[in-house]
């Protein structure tokens, strides 16, 4: 609740009495999150409630821009912090600060324009990639959907985030695909570029990509978007799946115009070359790690199943075949688009010492179903919160040289977790744990790594943070630009990764001090106006 | 069993926010427009309204960082307890967290702590007086749907089929020709069956979806006496609600009626089957289905666990023995398809959320009785859903959907048109 009820009741006034609560019940459904222990345990949080310690103002509802910028104006005239978020999947809508006031941007949720000549949409926070992706393959049409799954919002990685999803090798990651954005600055102006503004003289105009996103996106500490152009990119796929199975367990049969392919390598090295190569062809539709741990949650239904799978891979040496295993899926328009493009696959499995994993009788044609319907619709990505017991991933790399990020990165990050497995942190999903992918048809990638532990644990907990800690040092140490907490763009991470980032965070802060003078945008997974900020999760 | 409460902390801490439990299954979502789920979370807004957030705000009551407020009951009770929340979950979460079980233990705990409606406290009155929850109707009259019919009284003679009407079709008086035409229709198929009639009480599932667990251990004892004293090997019954009382929810009680239990469109599907029921007249009509939550999502045949969590490969957590997953898919859902493409002249339009994927009727779990705005918008919602398929009509089969359905129409002035399934059936059977 608000010390100060005149600023409840101008909250109240901007949004109408329903759409703006100070109920303890109400904020407390906002206030607990999986990745609160993750992170915070290694900082001493000691609870599953991700801010027990605060007390948060209120909740808001906002329906539009304009009564977004209110909010925000009324926040900067009487020092109220503020965080926004869509979907909320993530650490990073949590706020972090006393009487802190929650923007809920759900009642923004249209898809405003789909330009399928110009290829590119215009939506509203809390458009979620399932939603967009049902629309848009109407039209022969997809956009980027990060890992994250496509229950999430595309807006939140376009403008806040980063990440890769699986048909990065196609679709890039959205830092790459925002066109254009109507953003709230921390001082309640608007800012409109690129092709939100239709219509606007000089129209797309110049962009400010740069400076609202930063390397990763402004994780909610510079305002709040309140809508985003994004790239769209062809698909050549049906508009509906064939659907196949029931109850939880859907397959799409795979249409005659696919191809899916799982490929083994003997060595990382093996494989940073056939990235090299199928980027250079520009053959693959969508191209990612297809590990373990990985796979072995996506098409099974519950832990159980999942044990009994993992334990029929060791008994057949199959797990040993899904070391350094990518799955790749081309797709043609034509038939003779099809054949070209697997018979340079193939040339390129020989070339590189690979094969084809399929044979060793890992998956039955269900499975494949079940596979490539995640492929597609990307709806299965948390099930990583079923197999861990929550997400309890590390890492985040994107847009490096995929040479490296396989050779160094991949390795290193197996290395790490596989030590967390023989200490008991971890748990043991088979020998690689890595989510990598190329982007953009380029030698460029993007890799973490999956490692779970019992987060009912604080104790796991925190030593799961330091495993994390270590692999940031690791990618520290070999200049893979240090993410390895998953986030170079939490405000902690400065200490940590400042001299391997040059001046970056000096001008992030800079941009903060700038359109944020009064320091009401959460600084916490962004950066703080002060150098040192206090830890208060 | 349904257990307390504080004994599903695992599965309340499982909750990631994925967000899932708002959504229609991703696979089979086709558009933006129909892609929610959870009637709950789209009236209520605020996530505290979408069930991931009543498992937050499960946890934060059971760790004692507030107490009970009004907003609070609000959340929690302006939810029909559709399942579709549990179905969606499941696909994610697979059987880590039991939501439909958590969502009830949420509301026993708030009845046991006093925390009860008004709307609800007189619907518990009227069933401690009249044996059924609906408010205002006498226990006297409840047989009176049947007059004249001459059907057997199971109470007294044996029986092979015990019907069941349910309250809302003993004593809704339009929705009485529905009951009367299901029960011809046993008839007709030549069935040795019964009713209780007068007799016959609540199946105690309203009561038990409020949150009061003594009333629905009290019906169940009470149907599972009746059957007892009718001898019969077999329940129909044309309410959705009961089937999925009984089926689904009766076994958290630790109850089992020890019979088969048929919902009329699974009875009338089987006699299509065998021959014996032809329809000649065509019924020139477009048509879209509506799956009730009680008979599809919630009519499953639900198992229990009371098993335990461990951990393999270090922190790989199972359950021994393997809890059962809750996704509808074996619910009844083919039966009324069945019956209405055998009906000459009707074209059946499918909506975009059907089967596993409905959308509910905004009629259950007490939030009709409490809350019957959100009902209303909860009904609109796909009934403007069903227009969009071009259909004249909306067809279901369960008599608290159909009511929630009238009552939308009528106060909107819509002519749009609501049907059960058996009304279509009469006016296809060959006289």
């Amino acid at each position: 609740m608000f010390k100060n009820r005149n600023v409840a009741q101008i909250f109240e006034n901007i949004v109408g009495k329903d759409n703006f609560s100070e109920d303890p019940a109400i904020i407390s459904s906002y206030s607990v999150m999986q990745l609160s222990e993750a992170f915070g345990a290694p900082l001493g949080m000691k609870s599953k409630n991700a801010f027990p310690h605060l007390q948060i103002g209120g909740v808001i509802l906002p329906r539009s821009t304009e009564e977004v910028q209110a909010i925000v104006k009324v926040c900067n005239k009487y020092k109220i912090t503020y965080k926004a978020h869509s979907t909320g999947l993530w650490l990073f809508f949590v706020p972090t600060r006393e009487e802190s006031l929650i923007i809920d941007l759900s009642q923004m949720n249209r898809i405003l324009k789909i330009d399928d000549k110009n290829m590119y949409a215009v939506i509203e926070p809390f458009v979620t990639g399932a939603q967009i992706l049902a629309e848009l393959r109407k039209k022969g049409l997809t956009c980027h959907v990060i890992g994250a799954g496509s229950q999430a919002s595309i807006l939140a990685s376009v403008t806040s985030f980063c990440g890769m999803g699986h048909t990065s090798i196609t679709t890039s990651g959205n830092p790459r695909n925002c066109l254009g954005e109507e953003w709230v600055l921390p001082t309640g102006e608007v800012v409109r570029w690129g092709l939100v503004e239709e219509g606007k003289a000089g129209y797309p105009g110049i962009g400010y990509r740069g400076i609202a996103r930063g390397a990763f996106g402004s994780a909610g500490g510079l305002g709040v978007y309140t809508k985003c152009a994004i790239k769209l990119y062809p698909y050549p796929g049906p508009s509906e799946p064939e659907i196949t199975g029931e109850g939880s367990s859907l397959g799409w049969k795979v249409p005659d115009n696919f191809r899916i392919h799982l490929i083994g390598f003997p060595t990382p090295e093996k494989l940073a070359d056939f990235n090299y190569k199928i980027t250079e062809a520009k053959i693959a539709y969508m191209a990612w790690t297809f590990v373990t741990a990985y796979y072995a949650g996506k098409w099974t239904e519950t832990n159980e199943e999942m044990y009994e799978a993992l334990k029929k891979y060791e008994e057949t040496g199959a797990i040993d075949k899904m070391k350094q295993t990518i799955a790749v899926i081309t797709a043609g328009y034509t038939e003779k688009e099809l054949k070209y493009k697997e018979k340079v696959l193939n040339d390129i499995i020989k070339e590189t010492d690979a094969e084809e994993v399929l044979k060793y009788g890992i998956m039955t044609q269900f499975d494949l179903e079940r596979f490539f319907l995640h492929a597609i619709t990307a709806y299965k990505a948390c099930t990583v919160f079923r197999e861990g017991n929550g997400y309890m991933g590390g890492g985040g790399l994107q847009y490096l040289n995929v040479d490296r990020l396989v050779k160094v990165g991949y390795k290193g990050y197996n290395e790490i977790v596989r030590k967390g497995v023989q200490e008991g942190i971890a748990s043991d999903y088979g020998p690689d744990v890595n989510w990598f992918g190329p982007e953009e048809q380029r030698p460029l990638g993007h890799i973490e790594f999956i490692m779970r532990t019992d987060r009912w644990d604080p104790e796991l907990c925190k030593k799961h943070g330091e495993l994390v800690r270590e692999a940031n040092e690791f990618c520290i140490k070999e200049k893979l630009l240090g993410t390895g907490d998953h986030g170079v763009f939490v405000a902690m991470s400065e200490r940590n990764v400042h001299q391997h980032l040059g001046n970056y965070f000096d001008y992030k802060r800079k941009i903060k001090e700038a359109l944020d003078p009064n320091d009401v945008g959460d600084p916490m997974f962004y950066i703080g106006i002060e150098k040192d900020l206090k830890i208060t999760l | 069993m349904l257990n307390r409460l504080e004994d599903y902390r695992r599965d309340l801490y499982q909750c990631g926010r994925c967000g899932y439990c708002k959504w229609v299954n991703a696979p089979v979502m086709k558009s933006i427009e129909y892609s929610k789920i959870c009637p709950s979370y789209a009236d209520g807004k605020f996530h505290a309204y979408a069930c991931g957030g009543k498992l937050n705000i499960a946890w934060c009551l059971l760790e004692g960082n507030f107490d009970y407020t009004d907003k609070m009951l609000d959340a929690v009770y302006r939810c029909t307890l559709c399942g579709g929340c549990e179905m969606s979950c499941n696909v994610i979460q697979g059987n880590r967290i039991a939501n439909n079980e958590v969502l009830h233990a949420l509301r026993v705990k708030c009845v046991e702590d006093g925390q009860i409606l008004p709307e609800h406290q007189a619907m518990i009155e009227s069933l401690k007086k009249e044996d059924t929850p609906l408010v205002g109707e006498s226990k006297a009259k409840r047989g009176d749907w049947a007059e004249g019919l001459g059907l057997k009284d199971a109470t007294r003679e044996k029986v092979d089929v015990l019907f069941h009407a349910g309250c809302r079709f003993s004593f809704d008086e339009d929705l009485r020709d529905i009951v009367r035409a299901d029960a011809t229709l046993l008839r007709g198929a030549g069935v040795n069956f019964g009713i209780a009639g007068r007799e016959e009480a609540c199946c105690g599932g309203r009561a038990f979806h409020m949150g009061f667990m003594n009333e629905i251990e009290k019906y169940a004892d009470d149907m599972i006496s009746k059957i007892k004293i009718s001898g019969a090997t077999k329940l129909v019954t044309p309410c959705a609600d009961c089937y999925g009382n009984f089926k689904y929810y009766y076994p958290w009680i630790e109850r089992n009626l020890g019979i088969q239990i048929l919902h009329i469109t699974e009875f009338v599907d089987q006699l299509i089957k065998k021959g014996k029921l032809k329809f000649k007249k065509k019924v020139p009509m477009r048509v879209t289905f509506h799956d009730p939550c009680h008979l599809g999502r919630l009519g499953e045949n639900y198992e229990t666990w009371n098993g335990e969590w461990k951990k393999v490969r270090n922190h790989l957590i199972i359950s021994d023995p393997p809890r059962p997953l809750h996704t509808g898919a074996d619910g009844v859902y083919e039966a009324p398809r069945t019956i209405l493409k055998a009906i000459p002249g009707l074209d059946l339009a499918e909506m975009e959320r059907i089967k596993v994927n409905t959308w509910c009727c905004g009629a259950g779990g007490g939030a009709l009785e409490a809350f019957p705005d959100f009902a209303f918008r909860t009904a609109m919602e796909r009934i403007k859903e069903a227009k969009a398929t071009g259909a004249e009509a909306l067809v279901t089969t369960c008599p608290w959907c159909e009511r929630n359905f009238k009552n939308a129409l009528e106060e909107s002035g819509s002519k749009f048109k609501v049907y059960d399934i058996t009304e279509l059936i009469t006016m296809a059977k060959e006289k």
